[in-house]
């Protein structure tokens, strides 16, 4: 489909779904505690493991539709990398009832719009439709999910669209080619080492005959949540919903194949930590990422890291934007640091771009000295206070349109199994203490060894002139 | 009953296709504050605030030899001031979650905040702060700038952004608005903390302002704040920007080769400008740029990414400001496929103009956009921004509520005629930024796409 995005992160603040009533003023610095806004959600699971979240808004006329499959890139085997977001693209390309062409053709003549995007944990379809429309849309989710076609013809030509998606997100983007190459380095010889986009060979070689193999086995309502927010009777829909996604069977053993795929030896990474890469792309000027050992999403650390992340790079009055790029001598136009969870392992990392006339390699030597300070002298109660007062901010903007409610209900009810955990997770970010920030913060940067990378078009091209060190 | 206004307007929206418009325009609630027009639509789902400040003149205002001036004055307002440096402004609006940000085209500028409803009277008064003292610390304005010559030298790594900023000028020439509103590299030296303090109180004192707000009622406290701390005062003399051009008329088609190195992604724009005597009917316009280039289900997408895989995404527009407007189609190819591309795209638009469109494709484009209408009105911050919009344009709010009647209105001729008109390729510029390796099987396109010329993109930064 079109502009679908590999997202990188789906499990971060902005899931948050629940804010706090107020927040510090300008001089002080005591926290409030947080009151959850009381979500009116339905939930149901059907007889056959669909998990089902309705969340009415009479607000409008309109809805936000929003299915995940638990299946990401974690699950491709060797040679088959980019075969779960191929299939999200196939997904649009015809079932039975709804032939090629229908899906995309129904839903945007009622003034609807669709999409989709593929992670590394998990596959999400969304729809923003009128409401009058939710029914139909039941209707062809539930004809995709069971009845997909997988045209040859529609399968060769959409190969060479994503091959285009490709060069678009990584070959031609030095960000995001140092990204894809940061995630194959962290996590060498795990799932999450492999490109979600896929690599070229495997992309060229992937058949129908695997593709819908690995539909018929992840592809199932056990594996799935639908939430829907908007203008929607549960009453009236959820029979609607039961009726077309109640004969869906289940995956045969996929519970099985899970746990074996999840066992968390597979996630074991075999990454250099220490190494530095540098790698050729059209940049004149130089940008890197420096990367640590992260958390897996859902653990207290991994608040905490949310909060560290934060506290030194969020805004231009930021610790990080202050030192290297707000200042008398800028060694850098853009710093951030991101701390990103996935479901068995995470990655806390930084990235930046050179000043015009700043050398690499003196960048990197003073960066890397400079991992105490910032533990040092970066976290302080009040950039603590304000951390939480941004985190709130974003849950409101969250919380504003159906989109963002059906997304974030679907994806706690994923991550915790509770679609309302919105309310627990802003009682831990308020309950991060500075001392536990500056830990972590510790323990992280000073006490682990990173993996630094670059790109630049100064640097050799073929890729076999790879310049490793360490 | 008023806690649920604008729930009640939303609803009201959405009820029989819009019919009860003047209820819903009654619900805009239109103030003055001490001579200046305020618009307020109440909503107290939220404890939090959505503002917008017009200012009736932009970047024509710019000077030659002084381009850009408008946008750095604005943007560079955070710089500092005789009591707080640039790190003290950041914190305060981010210590409260506050965002604040300036947008400025050629017909005008935007200051917009957001936040908290509790803090909103503290967050104006610092806004107020910057645009009254701001006093452009020259080691800051020198910082902010060497970084931002930092990054347009790296430009050329972002292919998309560059044929954006490149297509623009080229489409644009020959109308006094094909100048980057960002001003360019060279422009970079003239900016002058005095220059920049010199632009804000021009705006300030001779423009004029309007202010459109939604949020809880509590929130309209910020009126004193706007009248003691900001001065703000509106006089009937303020003014508002008008331009006078000669009409840009094209006769032929140009096409534009950018060679940039190392891309094996060709990025393709075909488009030109709209003078003020073509841009009249804007809901005609989006019918026609929807049919052509609007989501998955368009004529282009059909033909190049459906039907051939050509591309990843194909998309046309039609946009326009009260004086001009402008046409795009955009998309991208690989380096084998771009005279292809370029041929699809040729038929498909003549096609149209030999067979027109029929009544089931008109059907499905009117659909599009009467259905998603609603979706305007889901966040506070467009809904402001459209009623900004039609004022700065000067048409009647009616226009967005009566938006579906008055599309139904056009015919599947009138929307073919419309994409004859706009798009039709004997007058556009079709810009093309890729490998220079490209470059000779470019020169095989027929020559009725016009003579190709070779830019350098470093003349556009």
């Amino acid at each position: 489909m079109g502009q679908k995005k590999l997202a990188k992160k789906m499990m971060t603040l902005g899931l948050c779904a629940f804010v706090l009533t107020g927040c510090a003023s300008l001089t002080g610095t005591t926290t409030k505690k947080p009151a959850p806004i009381a979500l009116n959600v339905k939930k149901v699971v059907l007889d056959n493991g669909l998990t089902v979240l309705i969340a009415p808004n009479p607000k409008l006329p309109i809805a936000a539709y929003y299915t995940l499959f638990d299946v990401g890139g974690r699950y491709e085997t060797k040679g088959t990398t980019g075969a779960t977001h191929f299939l999200e693209h196939m997904m649009f390309k015809g079932a039975k009832k709804y032939g090629p062409g229908e899906f995309d053709l129904l839903i945007e003549k009622n003034g609807g719009a669709t999409n989709a995007y593929t992670t590394n944990d998990a596959t999400v379809y969304y729809q923003t439709i009128p409401s009058n429309f939710v029914e139909k849309m039941v209707d062809l989710e539930a004809d995709r999910l069971q009845h997909l076609l997988l045209e040859p013809v529609s399968f060769e030509s959409e190969r060479q669209v994503i091959f285009e998606e490709r060069k678009m997100r990584y070959e031609n983007s030095p960000d995001g080619f140092l990204y894809l190459t940061m995630m194959k380095k962290v996590f060498e010889g795990t799932p999450y080492g492999q490109s979600v986009i896929g690599d070229v060979e495997d992309l060229t070689a992937l058949t129908r005959d695997q593709m819908m193999e690995f539909f018929k086995t992840y592809y199932a309502p056990d594996n799935a949540i639908l939430a829907i927010s908007g203008d929607v009777d549960p009453d009236k829909i959820l029979p609607v919903i039961k009726e077309k996604y109640g004969a869906i069977p289940k995956s045969e053993g996929l519970a099985q194949l899970k746990a074996k795929r999840d066992d968390p030896k597979n996630y074991e990474s075999k990454a250099k930590w220490g190494a530095e890469y540098s790698f050729y792309a059209t940049n004149p000027i130089p940008k890197f990422a420096v990367a640590f050992p992260g958390e897996k999403a859902g653990t207290r650390r991994a608040f905490v890291l949310d909060v560290l992340a934060f506290m030194l790079g969020n805004g231009g009055s930021s610790y990080l934007a202050q030192k290297y790029v707000r200042n008398q001598s800028p060694m850098l136009t853009d710093i951030s640091l991101s701390s990103y969870n996935l479901r068995h392992a995470g990655v806390f990392y930084f990235n930046g771009e050179l000043m015009e006339g700043q050398k690499i390699e003196d960048v990197k030597t003073k960066f890397l000295a400079d991992m105490k300070k910032f533990c040092d002298e970066g976290l302080d109660a009040r950039t603590l206070q304000k951390t939480k007062n941004q985190i709130m901010s974003q849950a409101y903007t969250a919380m504003k349109t159906n989109a963002g409610m059906a997304s974030t209900i679907m994806m706690n009810e994923k991550i915790y199994g509770d679609y309302a955990y919105g309310t627990k997770e802003m009682e831990i970010y308020n309950s991060v203490k500075e001392s536990e920030v500056k830990k972590e913060c510790h323990d992280i940067l000073v006490k682990s060894s990173p993996i630094f990378l670059s790109v630049w078009d100064k640097y050799p091209k073929n890729p076999t002139a790879l310049v490793e060190s360490k | 009953m008023k806690k649920k206004l604008l729930i009640s307007l939303l609803c009201l929206v959405s009820v029989k296709s819009f019919a009860a418009a003047s209820k819903i325009e009654d619900s805009i609630k239109k103030l003055n504050w001490n001579g200046i027009d305020v618009v307020y639509i109440e909503d107290a789902r939220f404890p939090t605030y959505d503002m917008l400040l017009y200012f009736g003149d932009g970047a024509l205002s710019d000077e030659p030899g002084r381009m850009g001036l408008t946008q750095h004055a604005f943007n560079l307002l955070d710089a500092g001031t005789p009591k707080l440096s640039q790190k003290d402004i950041l914190d305060q609006f981010e210590f409260t979650g506050t965002e604040f940000s300036t947008d400025i085209t050629h017909e005008y500028t935007t200051v917009a905040m957001s936040g908290l409803a509790k803090d909103i009277n503290t967050s104006m008064a610092q806004a107020c702060s910057l645009l009254r003292e701001a006093n452009f610390p020259a080691d800051v304005v020198k910082q902010e700038l060497d970084k931002e010559r930092s990054e347009l030298q790296s430009l050329v790594a972002s292919p998309q952004a560059l044929s954006d900023r490149v297509f623009r000028e080229v489409s644009m020439s020959g109308s006094p608005y094909s100048y980057p509103v960002s001003g360019k590299l060279k422009d970079l030296d003239s900016y002058t903390p005095a220059a920049l303090r010199s632009r804000i109180d021009y705006f300030l004192n001779k423009v004029k302002k309007r202010i459109y707000i939604t949020g809880p009622k509590s929130i309209l406290s910020v009126e004193k704040v706007l009248k003691d701390k900001c001065q703000f005062q509106g006089t009937p003399s303020d003014y508002v920007r008008t331009a006078s051009y000669k009409l840009v008329k094209r006769s032929a088609p140009e096409l534009v080769f950018v060679p940039v190195p190392d891309a094996n992604q060709v990025q393709v724009k075909i488009g030109r400008f709209l003078n003020y005597d073509e841009i009249g009917d804007r809901r005609l316009d989006t019918l026609a740029s929807e049919f052509l280039g609007g989501g998955f289900t368009s004529r282009l997408m059909r033909e190049v990414r459906v039907k051939r895989g050509l591309t990843y995404s194909i998309g046309a527009y039609v946009s326009s400001q009260k004086q001009y407007g402008r046409s795009g189609i955009a998309t991208f190819t690989k380096n084998q496929t771009i005279n292809k591309l370029i041929e699809v795209i040729n038929n498909s638009i003549e096609k149209i103009k030999k067979d027109g469109i029929s009544d089931d494709e008109l059907e499905k484009s009117r659909g599009a956009i009467v259905g998603s209408h609603p979706f305007k009105f889901e966040s506070n911050r467009a809904f402001l921004a459209q009623l900004l919009y039609l004022d700065h344009v000067e048409r009647p709010y009616s226009e967005l509520f009566n938006f579906n009647e008055e599309v139904m209105k056009y015919t599947a001729k009138d929307v073919a005629k419309k994409i004859d008109d706009v798009f039709g390729m004997n007058v556009q510029t079709i810009f093309i930024l890729g490998d220079k390796s490209i470059e000779k099987e470019l020169r095989k396109l027929p020559g009725k796409l016009g003579k190709m010329k070779v830019l350098d993109y470093k003349k556009f930064i």
